[in-house]
């Protein structure tokens, strides 16, 4: 062995006893860190040193479960890889995928994990470091020397961003030195512009920055997050690479010496095997491996600073809800820095191919083969006397709105999800370079002047790179002879199936200029593949205005007259959301005593104040840290005893209205009405998202229900509580988003407490047999103790969006969007850009998706703007105040199954 | 917001104030649960088994399956939505039954799970295997699984003496065992006892959570 090589080895297994580090710490490439070194770069299966192609072959274990399904998916991933194309936006969410709601996409988590088996790693912490929560989402690193991880986020609070302060912690994340910006990439990748090393960051900078989501947002790239970011969600769409991916891939490519235009470099090609286990990457199914997801790769030394992934293989669990993506994913066209407006995410794709070679004779033959509903029409008469050279450059902006029908029109086979509704809007940008060259001997077909025997060749080379607002250019080049045959073939494959026909004109005048209209003149044989609960109805417009010039004198008039100029509308029917099914009230047993009804009442009265003071409480908590007069979580000690405090209350004020005789619950059970006869359940039924599964406990007495009074409210509270407060920016209390964000959170919580206790009002008077309504209710009979409390509700409902709009709406103290009341009622906005963003308050990106009972809407919805974050809030509160609201009155409505 | 934080995988001792701390014994090559005192609160409200497999690639709050045993025996085996059997399922063990399985863990070392030793172990055999190749001139042999899943195991007990001579009693204290990678790393080091006891305690509780009789309570 040679001497260098035994000392470098000597050093390695030197790391590995003298660092506290754990075996195997990934980084931005697996196998870096303290054991392996932190400078490590891991390199794709089958890199040795020596420049040129790495061929990694990716296969599908064939006795695997779900072979067959992941199969589209992995050529998917394998596509993707390949184009190293970076995007931004890269997550879609909710009704703007094709996944459903707790769906998890495969293709999305294999594209993360085939990375790994390329040999990148995380660019945050993740789950290795142990760390828990949102700590996880801080920048690559070692725990250093003191073996702990050091975490601040500074100054703008933001966890993997430049001013994180990081003590001893050893940077493991390269970094794009002349801007530390993970979401863009340089136009050279190696060591001369990436570093790992935090002595070359840009001035001001901490720590380097990491292509986590929040941070995005914070940098003004909203809804990116790199593949590579450790954590996946459900319902969520992350198929597409982001800068910060594919700079990391070409680090590794700039080879050993991290210098890019030298011998050693070497481009990566991923192809996909089949199913085999005959390959570099394996992927399967098998849950005595995995929890989850994981790649375990091996991995050997090239040198002392370079690693080589030897094999891998990929692993997943069985046992989620996945969804398997049978789309063609497109080639992604390799910009960088291209950015993409996600208007279309029906996880549709189209990938035009149009046959290179044309002929062009006399006549022209347009012969579509995709189009469901329209069909291509070429109607050419040319007229060549001549030879002509015509050169052409066509641009076609072609616009579809499909309608996607599963089983009609669409031709082939159309791919996608059964239950999803979407309206896309697909754009689509070709470039198409056609050369027509015609003999001068051309014989025309209908024209009596033409030049019998001509021939023309036309190539088009149409790119289409189909993004969510996806545009087709096409520049056709033509060269024609006065006797040109054309033959146009391409071959489109779009999802969700739009339809596409082109209207070409192609009019090539006896003077050299000749001007066509269509660029999209190719006769395109679309593929569409549909799942069977889908509508096809593909409208496209195409509309191209081509330049041509031809040296010739011809009678030449080429008009070629597809079938309209096609837009196609695409509706997608969304998978709804799975609803659960109500149960019917609870058989009450007859009441037994006198004094059931006197119960029923008080106990409600007694719930309202409890759960009234417990919002109270929670909140002034929640508003003192926000305000900083108070730290650290809530409720915090004086807020918990307040609400023991509260809950005592609770239960002896049930117990003296409920208690029977000795105004004791359980005992002396005389004049003691059962809790069946009040109509609770034998077990209280807990609330939606709680964490504490100690609320589903027997209920025996009326202790028990003040027990799950408490436990269930509380866990409402908490959960309104939580989506106000939790995720919040830390501002100075003097600043107007500090303001802002105690606003949202006390409006909202002002408002439960009137929503409850007007709706307690509400059901008390039907309790005492003034009315029959279900409470609120607008509709019912004006004047009605139900249609009263909905008014007062949208009352206070239309105080609490002026509160925070006024708040967080800016200069104009108004929000810019319209907000949507609960009851539908909208609530027009002020116009401008001046609101504060989801994003500078601390706003989830998502709202909590519960389910407002009976069969309500979800709330999950993207929070985007100001206006999301008041609806949002409205929704949770909404969801909260009903379910604690239907808990307390068994004994009119059954216990909302949305709450449970 | 500075923050410190210590790796989380070193073993958790929370003791009640009124107690003094004293640490448990940890090594690792022992199991201390034969002929040990446990004593877990009998409470219906209080969790004594809580298992979870929190998952390396999922993001979010609910980020895997959970198994949680109370003092009376309840047993709620919680699923996040986005897996197939999304929900909560209970089932009861018989008093005599929690036992057993409180004196299984011990017996596998779970309630004296000593993080940094076992970390200390399984470099031990990583070196041990690399100076093996730079011995026989072989290429050292990498091998990580990433994204693979933590498993935390806590165990709450009012009272734990462990089976070691000299140990402790120990009052009112939740222990919690964590290790990222667990299944990997017990075919990477086989030579390592501690991380065979602790995936040998977590299969017994898989193979409860997986237990025929749950039924869906929500």
């Amino acid at each position: 062995m040679p001497t260098a090589r035994r000392r470098w080895i000597a050093a390695v297994i030197a790391l590995v006893v003298t660092t506290a580090a754990r075996p195997a710490g990934a980084g931005s490439f697996i196998f870096a860190g303290e054991g392996n070194g932190v400078n490590v770069v891991a390199h794709p299966s089958g890199y040795n040193g020596s420049g040129g192609t790495v061929n990694v072959t990716v296969c599908v274990d064939p006795t695997s479960p779900n072979a067959a399904a992941m199969e589209q998916s992995v050529r998917n991933v394998v596509t993707t890889w390949n184009a190293l194309a970076a995007k931004s936006p890269n997550l879609l969410f909710g009704g703007s995928n094709n996944i459903g709601a707790s769906q998890i996409d495969f293709e999305s988590t294999a594209l993360h994990e085939v990375g790994h088996c390329l040999g990148l790693g995380h660019p945050n912490l993740s789950s290795e470091s142990l760390l828990t929560g949102n700590d996880q989402n801080y920048t690559k690193s070692t725990d250093g020397a003191d073996n702990a991880y050091n975490v601040d986020d500074g100054a703008d609070n933001v966890i993997g961003s430049s001013d994180d302060v990081r003590g001893d912690d050893v940077n493991l994340h390269w970094f794009r030195k002349a801007t530390d910006d993970p979401f863009t990439i340089a136009s050279v990748v190696d060591a001369s512009t990436y570093s790992r090393d935090v002595a070359t960051l840009p001035g001001g900078h901490a720590f380097p920055t990491n292509a986590d989501r929040t941070v995005a947002a914070l940098l003004g790239y909203p809804n990116t997050e790199a593949v590579m970011q450790q954590g996946a969600y459900y319902d969520e769409d992350q198929r597409s690479l982001t800068a910060d991916d594919v700079a990391t891939l070409k680090l590794g490519m700039s080879g050993l010496d991290l210098t890019a235009g030298t011998a050693d470099d070497y481009s990566v090609t991923l192809s996909y095997a089949g199913l085999t286990t005959s390959c570099n990457v394996i992927l399967d199914f098998d849950d005595t491996l995995t929890g989850f997801a994981q790649c375990n790769a091996n991995g050997s030394f090239l040198n002392a600073n370079h690693i080589v992934v030897t094999g891998a293989h990929l692993y997943f669990n069985n046992g989620y809800d996945w969804f398997f993506n049978s789309v063609v994913a497109p080639s992604p066209t390799p910009t960088p820095s291209r950015t993409a407006t996600p208007t279309f995410t029906a996880a549709s794709t189209a990938t035009i191919t149009p046959t290179p070679t044309r002929t062009v004779t006399p006549t022209i033959t347009a012969t579509p083969t995709r189009t469901p509903t329209p069909t291509l029409t070429a109607t050419p008469t040319r007229t060549a006397t001549s030879t002509a050279t015509r050169t052409a450059t066509p641009t076609a902006t072609r616009t579809a709105t499909p309608t996607v029908t599963p089983t009609s029109t669409a031709t082939p086979t159309v791919s996608a999800t059964a239950t999803r509704t979407a309206t896309p809007t697909v754009t689509a940008t070709s470039t198409a370079t056609s050369t027509r060259t015609a003999t001068p001997t051309a014989t025309v077909t209908p024209s009596p002047t033409a030049t019998p025997t001509a021939t023309a060749t036309v190539t088009a080379t149409p790119t289409q790179t189909p993004s969510p607002t996806p545009t087709v250019t096409a520049s056709p080049t033509e060269t024609p002879s006065p006797t040109p045959t054309v033959t146009a073939s391409p071959t489109e494959t779009p999802s969700p199936t739009p339809t596409v026909t082109p209207t070409a004109t192609e009019t090539p005048s006896p003077t050299p200029t000749l001007s066509a209209t269509p660029t999209v003149t190719a006769t395109p044989t679309a593929t569409t593949t549909a799942t069977p609960t889908e509508t096809a109805t593909p409208t496209a417009t195409t509309t191209a205005t081509p330049t041509e010039t031809a040296s010739a004198t011809p009678t030449t008039t080429t008009t070629a007259t597809p079938t309209p100029p096609a837009s196609a509308t695409a509706t997608e029917t969304p998978t709804p959301r799975a609803t659960c099914t109500q149960e019917p009230p609870p058989p009450a047993d007859a009441p037994i005593t006198a004094g059931a009804a006197k119960c029923k009442r008080g106990l409600a009265k007694a719930a309202s104040k409890f759960l009234a003071l417990e919002t109270k409480v929670v909140d002034k908590c929640a508003q003192a840290v926000v305000k900083q007069s108070a730290i650290g979580s809530c409720p915090n000690a004086a807020a918990s005893a307040k609400i023991a405090a509260a809950s005592g209350k609770l239960a002896q004020g049930i117990a003296k209205v409920c208690g029977g005789a000795d105004k004791q619950c359980g005992g002396d059970l005389t004049d003691e009405e059962p809790p069946a006869g009040l109509g609770w359940p034998p077990v209280c039924p807990g609330f939606a998202g709680a964490a504490d599964p100690a609320c589903a406990t027997p209920i025996v007495d009326c202790t028990d229900i003040a027990a799950c009074i408490a436990c269930v409210g509380g866990a409402a509270v908490e959960q309104a509580r939580a989506l106000a407060y939790d995720t919040l920016t830390a501002s100075d209390p003097s600043q107007a988003v500090n303001k802002c964000q105690r606003a949202i959170g006390a409006a909202t919580a002002r408002f439960a407490i009137a929503k409850e206790q007007r709706t307690r009002q509400c059901w008390d008077a039907r309790a005492a047999g003034k009315h029959t309504d279900t409470c609120p209710n607008g509709a019912a009979t004006i004047g009605s103790p139900a249609q009263k409390a909905a008014a007062k509700i949208a009352k206070v409902g239309t105080k609490r969006i002026a509160t925070i709009c006024k708040a967080c709406g800016g200069a104009d103290r108004t929000c810019d969007d319209t907000v949507t009341r609960f009851d539908d009622t909208p609530l027009v906005g002020g116009g401008g850009s001046d609101d504060f963003t989801p994003a500078a308050i601390g706003f989830p990106e998502i709202c909590p998706d519960v389910q407002v009972p009976n069969a309500g809407p979800f709330c999950g919805q993207p929070i985007v703007t100001l206006a999301d974050v008041i609806e949002c809030t409205a929704c949770i509160a909404e969801h909260e105040v009903t379910c604690v609201d239907r808990l307390r009155v068994p004994q009119f409505s059954a216990y909302p199954c949305e709450c449970r | 917001m500075a923050a410190t934080v210590v790796r989380a995988m070193t073993t958790m001792l929370v003791l009640a104030t009124s107690v003094a701390a004293a640490p448990l014994a940890g090594d690792v090559a022992t199991l201390p649960g034969r002929g040990a005192i446990i004593e877990p609160a009998r409470r219906s409200d209080v969790a004594v088994i809580v298992y979870r497999e929190v998952l390396g690639e999922i993001g979010g709050a609910d980020r895997g399956p959970t198994l949680t045993i109370f003092g009376d025996g309840r047993m709620v085996a919680h699923y996040p939505r986005y897996m197939k059997r999304a929900g909560d399922y209970e089932l009861r063990l018989a008093p005599s039954e929690l036992d057993a399985l409180l004196r299984s863990l011990a017996a596998k070392g779970v309630l004296d799970f000593d993080a940094t030793a076992t970390r200390a172990a399984t470099r031990a055999s990583m070196m041990a295997a690399r100076q093996r190749a730079l011995a026989t001139n072989t290429p050292i042999q990498l091998f990580e699984a990433v994204d693979a899943s933590t498993t935390v195991i806590e165990v709450a007990v009012e009272r734990y003496v462990a089976a070691t001579p000299g140990a402790r009693e120990v009052r009112n204290a939740t222990t919690r065992a964590a290790w990222t990678g667990l299944r990997a790393d017990v075919d990477q080091h086989p030579d390592v006892p501690a991380l065979r006891d602790l995936a040998a305690a977590e299969q017994e509780l898989r193979a409860l959570r997986e237990r025929a009789g749950f039924t869906r309570v929500r």
